[in-house]
């Protein structure tokens, strides 16, 4: 049974990014693929990547193909348009609906050297551009 | 079923809830008998007790009537000049209906049932919807993912605590999603809320749920749920640590994350049984201190079996009590006036009516088990009707006399050894008296149950009365409580109105006469049994 409205309209929670990260990478895969992708001293049972896979699955953000026993995953949901809701989550409500409040404090945190910066004020001016 | 008798239905269950949660809390709780019992054992006690209840509150129509009319023993003899007066309580079970204090007047039935209806709909039905639509929507951003036979596990993003619900052969557990990332604590919390299933605890839930909306203003009921949610919660922690399902502690680690995680939760459906009472810390903590404390008496069972034996029998005799509570009909001083106006049609008995004739009135036809046996007592009339009445003609007596045994033994004939007092036949005289009136009463044959003869004695007796007094009610007195003695109390009281003498308590039972006034009236105004 899909429930694939609610799935799109919440967030994923931390272990269902951690392993849709994973799957982004692989672009697609079993349980055992993703459960190869995971760090060593992360300590995810089978069983349970299996169950939040299958969740994802019905949550309409992974679709699933057969191949031989078992299942291939696919991210139905793509990474880009994953971020740009969470931005839009943060943005929202967080700072409040103000991008440049989002920005200013991107800037005072996070360290860019001065190729990012450059990268970043072409993006902003292609963006008035656009407008 | 009528109103009243519903609402009779309704105080019961309220009593016996009471005194239940009342005894349980006394016998578990004062004598630390919590620390002998296993926890399952203790719960399938309360569920038993329940049952007990539920089952009593039906059928109580069912437990048989005790005796209505309480004749006064007759210890005095009609020879001896010195009475001795043995005032023995004549009321081996009080009926609430016998006094005046408990008996809800007909026409406030309704309005209590006003009241209650609103606070029981209104209230209660406003939470019912509440958790309902609470339940339909968790259900509804819930993902299965297992089926385990008849139980099917779903996951859940919004909630914080596992819960359990089910009805009829449907089962469901419901997990927050981030028990899934631990597969050992996944595990544990899945066992727990199976053993829930297991011990038909998400059934009970209905019950519970139930009589709290029914019996919505007894804090004992919400008391008595309260514990019980408790008990559900240990019990099923010492099953799963008993049968080594889980390892102690681990599973204490467990709860107590959850119970960490569960203070973010606002909301919690009221009517599924979980995890629900993890975060208030003092059941916590005695969660966690119950399961290393594992030691268990194994003689509980038998002592089980007493203590609920023992509340049964308090079950019983409760309900068995409440039988009379309410009285559903009212007999106003009109119409017990328009009763004596057609009783004195015709006959020059005198017909007495006051307020103490309209107490026994009431009494009489005020709830259904007095109508039923007024009923059965003029059934029982007729079938001695034609000897009595030639009787009374043959001594030239008024035909009123003929209602004097409903209210001596409610036309039975009855041996000394089945009575209360110490009477026998429908008359009820007593041995010493009878002999004076010629009976046979020995070891061998007791005349008195000869319905001929006794009637025979009690019609020369009553005469005799009348010859001395040449007032019936006297006689009448004389009758109940010795006609020397009626003589004595009159020239105390410097009366001679029998009916002074009774309001100054002068009668062993202060209703001999007026519920013959009464009987004397209904018998000849039949309709007001129906």
């Amino acid at each position: 049974m899909k429930k694939n409205k609610d799935g799109e309209g919440k967030l994923l929670t931390e272990t269902e990014l951690e392993l849709m990260g994973i799957l982004w990478r692989l672009g697609e895969g079993s349980v055992a693929d993703v459960m190869a992708g995971l760090s060593k001293e992360r300590n995810l049972a089978y069983t349970s990547v299996s169950t939040i896979l299958r969740i994802l699955e019905q949550k309409g953000i992974l679709k699933t193909r057969k191949e031989g026993r078992g299942h291939i995953y696919i991210p139905a949901l793509k990474k880009s348009d994953y971020e740009s809701k969470t931005v839009r989550h943060v943005v929202d409500r967080v700072f409040e609906g103000t991008p440049v409040a989002l920005v200013k404090q991107l800037l005072d945190t996070v360290k860019m050297d001065p190729s990012e910066l450059e990268q970043l004020k072409e993006l902003i001016n292609r963006a008035g551009v656009k407008k | 079923m009528n109103l009243s008798q519903a609402l009779n239905s309704y105080l019961t269950l309220n009593f016996l809830l009471t005194i239940g949660f009342i005894f349980l809390f006394l016998v578990f709780r004062l004598f630390k008998l919590n620390q002998v019992f296993k926890a399952k054992a203790e719960l399938e006690l309360h569920y038993g007790m329940w049952l007990a209840i539920l089952l009593l509150t039906v059928f109580q129509a069912f437990l048989p009537d005790s005796e209505f009319i309480q004749p006064v023993a007759k210890i005095w003899s009609a020879e001896t000049s010195r009475m001795t007066q043995i005032t023995s309580d004549s009321h081996v079970i009080s009926l609430p209906a016998a006094t005046q204090n408990i008996n809800i007047p007909a026409d406030r039935v309704t309005l209590i049932w006003i009241i209650l209806a609103l606070l029981v709909f209104g209230i209660g039905s406003f939470k019912l919807g509440r958790d309902l639509w609470q339940l339909f929507l968790i259900k509804k951003s819930s993902y299965p993912v297992r089926q385990l036979r008849s139980v099917q596990i779903l996951i859940n993003d919004q909630i914080h605590v596992p819960f359990s619900y089910g009805f009829l052969k449907y089962a469901y557990i419901v997990l927050p999603s981030y028990l899934v990332s631990n597969a050992d604590q996944y595990r544990m919390a899945m066992v727990h809320e199976l053993q829930h299933h297991r011990q038909r605890d998400t059934q009970w839930v209905y019950v519970m749920w139930a009589l709290k909306l029914i019996c919505v203003m007894n804090p004992f009921v919400h008391l008595w749920n309260r514990w019980i949610c408790e008990l559900q919660e240990f019990a099923c922690d010492e099953t799963l640590v008993d049968r080594n399902k889980v390892e102690s502690q681990a599973y204490a680690s467990c709860l107590l994350e959850v119970a960490e995680t569960a203070v973010q939760q606002r909301y919690q459906p009221v009517c599924a049984a979980g995890l629900l009472f993890l975060s208030e810390r003092h059941i916590l903590n005695r969660r966690i201190e119950k399961m290393f404390n594992g030691k268990k008496i194994k003689w509980s069972r038998s002592l089980g079996v007493g203590i609920g034996f023992l509340l049964s029998a308090l079950m019983v005799t409760t309900a068995y009590a409440s039988k009379n509570l309410v009285q559903d009909r009212r007999v106003t001083m009109a119409q017990a006036q328009q009763m004596a106006k057609i009783a004195s049609a015709g006959s020059e008995f005198p017909i007495v009516v006051n307020e103490m004739v309209l107490q026994e009135l009431n009494r009489l036809l005020g709830t259904p088990s007095g109508r039923e046996y007024m009923k059965k007592s003029l059934q029982r009339m007729q079938y001695y009707k034609s000897t009595v009445e030639d009787k009374i003609q043959e001594y030239n007596l008024p035909i009123e006399l003929m209602a004097i045994p409903i209210i001596e033994s409610g036309y039975q004939n009855k041996p000394q050894s089945q009575n209360k007092s110490w009477g026998a036949g429908l008359w009820m005289f007593i041995s010493s008296t009878a002999r004076v009136y010629g009976l046979k009463v020995n070891s061998v044959v007791d005349e008195r149950l000869d319905v001929d003869l006794e009637t025979d004695a009690a019609m020369r007796y009553l005469s005799s009365n009348y010859l001395r007094f040449k007032n019936w009610w006297s006689a009448l007195l004389g009758y109940n409580i010795g006609e020397n003695r009626v003589s004595e109390e009159m020239l105390k009281h410097a009366t001679t109105d029998p009916w002074v003498l009774v309001r100054n308590g002068v009668e062993n039972d202060s209703r001999y006469l007026p519920q013959v006034m009464a009987a004397i009236l209904i018998m000849k105004n039949p309709d007001s049994v129906q």
